[in-house]
């Protein structure tokens, strides 16, 4: 019934067909509105049938928060959020509770479709982007805090200096010694090189995992970590590029690669599905080259 | 030379970042570089006077800030620094 | 570390024919600022005379420095500086007159912007020996201090030695050290 429902709102012709309408059929401007109107007498009915039958699911969300405005210490702020009021991700709780409950929550968003890499924060232990994270069904409290690791600037949002002037530091541009072969056109790059960028082109750079990596937990200046040894090795691997060797040998460092015990979180809390630790792994097989 | 107490890490990094704004704002113009000390010891007096010397969670946020407002100022095309206040307007 | 001053003092030949007194120091005090501060300029030989001396070198005749070691209950000083010079004994007797000359004029160049920067009322007394926190400057201010030393005098100051200084004196001696391992 509620799918049904769902599929009148969109104005859908099969839900115009699976449930009997009383009045003429509309123009098409009015005819999302007529919809609308139609619905009302089913909502109402459901509810009244169900009302008994569906508990309201509230979900507790125990939030990190610490003001510099008000330095006291960290505390874990707990809100209750009813589930059936709000969407599947842990991102819109944290936007309804900042909208009807705490203006205050501090936290950084944007794209909301798991794309920019803005709202990178630990869920229940595992960092993640919250706008891809769907809250856990559980009835347990969840519990959200700041990206491991990372000095906090105000409640979820972390100071991400030190992870892009690593990422800036190993230099993710094109560098040729010689012109493009064809002036003025772009430089040729077959399909199978193209495909071998593929698992690592598409890093947000969210710092999902490096901030997961124990070993960037203890060297944070020194150990480049997964993100930017993962796009070390995509422009490492890029065939247009004609500095591989002086990227390999940039890299080459007791610190920069090889604090990299293979401990495997990166892979683990990438939410792209990416693997860091493969192109870790095979950084460290090109050097033996 | 005794008679001074030693400086505690954190309050010699607190010393460090003052000594390092005053060195940042010899470079620009000098009506400016007055404007900028003048904000600056304010800035780093009035923080002695209120934060509690055991905060350290705040203290460090305050240096991380400061180093931040440091690099910016430090870039040859920052001209100049100023504040406003944003409290209530009287009624 | 304290230590015992007994030989030094007898190679002090050449003496100031003035001595000096500055404010109401604690004799102890004083003579270990002098022993301190004279320690750079103990490579005289006893032939030599100097007849211009400068007025923070505090520097005692033989008689007063008796006087004062009879006065104090052990023959010690605290040493000022982390490391001493090596004491020569060759002459440099001209070398040494510039150095000694200059002192002064930085002490009172070093007075001047001090009393201004910390817009000392009129009528405080100001001395070498004046420590800046008794002049009303917190830590800050002695960063600002020594910022305008720096300028002053066209020398950069190391943050290491910056937080050594607690007197006036101390910023002299920093800034006459700094002054001559430019010039020299």
């Amino acid at each position: 019934m509620a799918a049904a429902r769902v599929l009148f709102r969109r104005g859908s012709a099969v839900a115009r067909g699976l449930l009997p309408t009383n009045s003429p059929p509309a123009t098409a401007a009015a005819s999302s509105a007529a919809l609308l109107l139609q619905a009302q007498p089913h909502s109402s009915q459901t509810d009244s049938a169900a009302a008994a039958a569906k508990p309201k699911r509230t979900k507790t969300f125990s939030i990190y928060r610490w003001n510099p405005d008000h330095p006291e210490k960290p505390q874990l702020q707990h809100y209750e959020i009813d589930l059936g009021e709000c969407g599947p991700m842990v991102l819109d709780a944290l936007i309804k509770i900042k909208n009807e409950m705490d203006p205050s929550l501090t936290f950084r968003r944007s794209c909301r479709e798991g794309i920019c890499g803005s709202c990178a924060m630990n869920i229940d232990g595992d960092n993640g982007l919250a706008c891809l994270t769907k809250i856990p069904s559980s009835s347990a409290a969840t519990t959200i805090t700041p990206l491991p690791h990372m000095y906090v600037i105000k409640d979820l949002v972390v100071d991400m200096t030190n992870f892009y002037s690593q990422y800036k530091s190993v230099e993710p541009w094109l560098k040729r010694k010689d012109p493009p072969p064809t002036p003025g056109k772009e430089i040729p790059q077959s399909k199978k090189d193209r495909a071998k960028l593929d698992g690592m082109y598409e890093c947000i750079l969210c710092a999902c995992c490096s901030t997961s990596c124990p070993s960037y937990w203890w060297n944070p200046e020194a150990y480049l970590g997964p993100a930017a040894l993962l796009h070390a090795h995509r422009w490492i691997q890029d065939s247009r590029d004609q500095y591989t060797k002086e990227r390999l040998d940039a890299v080459n460092d007791e610190f920069k690669l090889y604090r990299c015990h293979t401990i495997m979180n990166c892979a683990h809390a990438c939410p792209k599905g990416l693997n860091p630790a493969k192109q870790i792994e095979s950084i460290k097989k090109l050097q033996l080259q | 030379m005794a008679s001074r107490p030693k400086l505690s890490g954190l309050q010699r990094q607190v010393l460090g970042l003052y000594r390092e704004f005053l060195r940042a704002a010899r470079l620009k113009e000098p009506e400016e570089r007055l404007r900028i000390e003048s904000i600056v010891s304010a800035e780093f007096r009035q923080n002695a006077m209120n934060v509690d010397r055991k905060n350290f969670l705040y203290i460090e946020y305050l240096l991380r800030r400061g180093k931040k407002q440091l690099e910016q100022l430090k870039s040859p095309d920052t001209l100049r620094l100023s504040t406003m206040e944003v409290g209530k307007t009287p009624q | 570390m304290r230590q015992q001053l007994s030989i030094r003092v007898v190679h002090l030949q050449c003496m100031h024919p003035r001595s000096l007194l500055h404010g109401a120091l604690p004799s102890s005090l004083r003579f270990a600022l002098a022993a301190g501060l004279s320690l750079t300029l103990l490579h005289l030989p006893s032939t030599h005379g100097f007849s211009r001396w400068d007025d923070d070198l505090d520097l005692l005749s033989p008689v007063a420095l008796a006087a004062e070691f009879s006065s104090l209950k052990s023959i010690s000083f605290s040493s000022i500086r982390k490391s001493f010079p090596a004491i020569q004994l060759r002459p440099a007797s001209s070398r040494l007159r510039i150095c000694c000359a200059a002192k002064s004029e930085t002490l009172e160049k070093v007075l001047k912007i001090v009393k201004k920067q910390l817009a000392v009322p009129e009528g405080t007394a100001v001395t070498a020996e004046s420590k800046f926190s008794e002049l009303g400057a917190d830590s800050l201010d002695t960063v600002e201090i020594v910022m305008g030393l720096e300028e002053a005098f066209g020398i950069s100051v190391e943050e290491e030695s910056a937080q050594r200084i607690v007197t006036v004196q101390d910023a002299a001696d920093l800034i006459q050290e700094l002054v001559e391992a430019k010039s020299c």
